[in-house]
């Protein structure tokens, strides 16, 4: 304790309890202690039961005691006291230098023991001031490590001190949780014992150093492991060191999925931008395929005309599977038909499927309309599908029913019902007991890679829609995943009668401004527009379609446009005829879907927008529907 | 020790030793020389009556009681003589403790009036 805090507690007024009997020794000591430095304020008690009362009702900041007295003797009469007054500093007075009492008694925590004859009043005071000086000094020690030890043993974090041999000398139950042992466990181990191969060498570099930082994989006892971070302190005290440990295998396996995840919608960005271009290419294909059609010389000419017709249909219906499939939606729920919806993904699931593996389709019409979000169930189809595909790397079978399932009352994870079941099934390896109950949970996975959320996303997805899930698996006979969706009642299915192609001119004779900068299919268009009678000017961009605009002097019936071309865009090129040209029709076409007319700022109504690719038919409908105000 | 004497020399009784621990304060020292004279008689009465009652643990806790007390004057004999007797109880023996007593009983009295011309001095013996 330095001198200058001794000096400013000087003058502070301590309170003194003195616990004698013998008057004589009594007197002597309250004497002693009226020195005129002292300020000190004392009570005399002379037996014990009056002391403990006394202690009841004050705190005094030291106890003076004679250990024979009336009531007491000896060690118990410090015992008691020491009970009675635990952040009091004690002084023992005896009359017996009995050194073995004196130890006992500083070890179970008296500050000293005088011996009466031996002190003069300074001493006597100069050992009160030491005495509740070392009292206060080991309280604040106490109430430090009182602190620290909540702090380690409530630490989320694993935090052990190791000798130089990794022997762990102390550990929180944080540390034991780590390598599933408790922390008494966990004393006494090395903790090498736990970590991968190899991690001996990485212990004998960080003895020999200051610090270090790093991660390695703990292998637990039940076969599992851990991937745990570490920051290692070297010689907090003589030959023992500190590492404190932090479990990050989830918040790993978080982050590979968030990259994934960034991957994936990156991907799909990528896979938008793809489709977009893929459109007009298409577009331009099936322009001039409808051409060729119309001026067939032979029927040969016009069957293979209608062919490549039909593939470049069955083309865009997959780019438009892909972009409706990764586009972000909030749920809505509808009534579907689960049918429409799997027709609607199959193109996908082919794809998804490959060459290698055969694919059996049995979806019963009119099972039922359930309600549900029509993008999820899409995902559940398509995640359902890939978990199959998994299963069967060298190829097999899949088979996607849909049909109506009545539960009874003695199935206990199925409450009765009507319900329409998807049934998803594979001819892969299988999966055991254990995998199968585990199957659902998040990050569980039996594969190399991939992220472990497909299954617990679809399971999800199915509650969400007040569904349920099952799963039944063979060894050697493949898997089957039954999602059963509640039959909304009252709702019978009314197939939607399928659009038949029909190869209609649809004539017109009006002036029509078409503005594309994609030159093969606006030249098509055009001379597919002008071979039904309409008057066609055409632009490459916005910029041009302006000057066209503002030049021509006659009428212009319908502007037609894309949105994304160079200079001006369909934005600035509507606005502008708009302005000039109030009784000028708008249609727009673009590769991207329907939404991005209004990501582009245009105010327009749905139905006046084309997707490409577009069958000249069906943009010669679109035309004579708007100009004749039928829309 | 000299039975007859009226005075202690100073291994028996140190007076100055005395008079350093109370600081010099005569009037502290006049009031412990009286408190002593009323309790001594009381002291040694306890020592009688557990030598009567054949009390090892009574003879052993009042020869403790007064040997504190006469190593706070420095009395170095009487707190001997005490320690004599506090021995002989803890062993649990009784033989010889009435001489002891006796010359106890006489020490005290030598110190007591050593102390009382001690005050009248006004200083050391």
């Amino acid at each position: 304790m330095s001198t200058l805090v001794m000096d400013s507690r000087q003058t502070e007024l301590l309170r003194v309890l003195l616990v004698e009997d013998n008057a004589v020794d009594a007197k002597f000591i309250t004497g002693l202690l009226r020195l005129p430095t002292s300020t000190l304020q004392c009570q005399h008690v002379t037996r014990l039961f009056e002391a403990l009362q006394h202690l009841e009702r004050n705190r005094p900041d030291v106890i003076l005691l004679d250990l024979n007295l009336e009531d007491s003797a000896g060690y118990d009469t410090f015992y008691r006291i020491r009970q009675a007054a635990s952040r009091a500093a004690i002084l023992v007075l005896s009359g017996s230098d009995d050194e073995d009492l004196a130890i006992k008694t500083v070890r179970e925590g008296a500050q000293d023991y005088l011996v009466k004859g031996t002190f003069d009043g300074r001493l006597l005071l100069r050992s009160i001031r030491y005495a509740i000086e070392r009292r206060r000094t080991e309280e604040a020690l106490r109430q430090s490590e009182a602190t620290v030890r909540a702090i380690f043993e409530n630490s989320l974090d694993g935090i052990v001190i190791f000798t130089g041999d990794g022997i762990c000398l102390e550990a929180n139950a944080a540390a034991g949780a780590l390598v599933n042992l408790s922390r008494n466990e966990l004393i006494g181990s090395r903790l090498c014992d736990f970590c991968e191969k190899g991690f001996e060498e990485v212990w004998g570099e960080l003895s020999s150093s200051e610090s270090g930082r790093g991660q390695f994989w703990a292998h637990l006892k039940n076969g599992s492991r851990r991937l745990v971070d570490y920051c290692f302190t070297a010689n907090i005290l003589p030959s023992q060191h500190l590492a404190m440990l932090r479990d990050i295998t989830e918040q790993q396996d978080m982050e590979e999925q968030l990259r994934d995840s960034q991957k994936m919608e990156a991907v799909g960005r990528l896979a938008g931008g793809v489709a977009h271009d893929f459109n007009n290419i298409l577009g331009i294909i099936s322009g001039h395929a409808e051409l060729l059609e119309s001026s067939a010389a032979s029927l040969v000419e016009r069957g293979r005309a209608e062919k490549i017709l039909s593939a470049t249909e069955k083309a865009a219906s997959l780019t438009r599977q892909l972009l409706a499939f990764g586009r972000k939606q909030v749920m809505s729920l509808k009534l579907l038909d689960l049918a429409t919806v799997l027709e609607g993904v199959s193109s996908m699931v082919d794809c998804l499927m490959g060459a290698e593996v055969q694919i059996s389709i049995q979806a019963t019409k009119n099972a039922g309309l359930v309600r549900a979000d029509q993008s999820q169930m899409e995902q559940v189809i398509m995640n359902l599908a890939a978990n199959a595909r998994e299963a069967m790397p060298e190829g097999g079978t899949l088979t996607i029913t849909i049909d109506r399932y009545a539960s009874s009352t003695d199935q206990p994870e199925l409450p009765p019902g009507e319900y329409v079941r998807l049934s998803i099934s594979d001819t892969g390896a299988g999966m055991s007991q254990e995998v199968q109950s585990r199957i659902f949970e998040p990050f569980f996975t039996t594969k190399k890679s991939g992220s472990g959320l497909g299954l617990s996303t679809v399971y999800g997805i199915v509650k969400q829609s007040g569904g349920y899930i099952t799963v039944e698996s063979e060894a050697q006979r493949g898997s089957t995943f039954s999602v059963y969706l509640p039959v909304i009642s009252g709702s019978d299915l009314n197939p939607t009668p399928s659009e038949s192609r029909k190869r209609l001119h649809v004539p017109g004779h009006e002036t029509i401004l078409l503005v594309d900068n994609e030159g093969d299919l606006r030249n098509a268009s055009c001379e597919y527009l002008e071979g039904c009678g309409y008057r066609v000017l055409t632009a490459g961009d916005g910029k041009e379609a302006i000057e066209i605009c503002d030049q021509y002097t006659g009428p212009i019936s319908l502007l037609i446009s894309d949105i994304v071309m160079p200079r001006v865009g369909g934005r600035g090129l509507v606005d502008h005829v708009r302005k000039t040209r109030p009784g000028t029709n708008v249609l727009i076409i673009s590769g991207y879907a329907d939404d991005a007319v209004w990501r582009h700022g245009i105010a327009l109504n749905p139905s006046y927008f084309l997707q490409k690719p577009f069958t000249f038919q069906a943009l010669s409908t679109k035309i004579r529907a708007i100009l004749d105000k039928e829309i | 020790m000299n039975q007859g004497s009226n005075s202690l020399n100073s291994k028996d009784f140190d007076p100055q030793t005395l008079l350093d621990r109370v600081h010099g304060d005569l009037n502290l020292l006049h009031e412990l020389v009286d408190l002593l004279a009323v309790e001594a008689p009381g002291m040694l009465g306890r020592i009688e009556k557990a030598i009567q009652h054949r009390s090892a643990s009574e003879l052993e806790k009042a020869s403790h009681t007064i040997k504190g007390s006469m190593l706070q004057f420095s009395a170095h004999k009487a707190a001997d003589i005490a320690l004599q007797l506090e021995e002989s109880a803890q062993a649990n023996s009784m033989a010889g403790s009435q001489i002891l007593l006796e010359k106890l009983r006489r020490e005290i009295d030598v110190l007591q009036q050593t102390l009382r011309a001690m005050l009248q001095n006004g200083s050391s013996h």
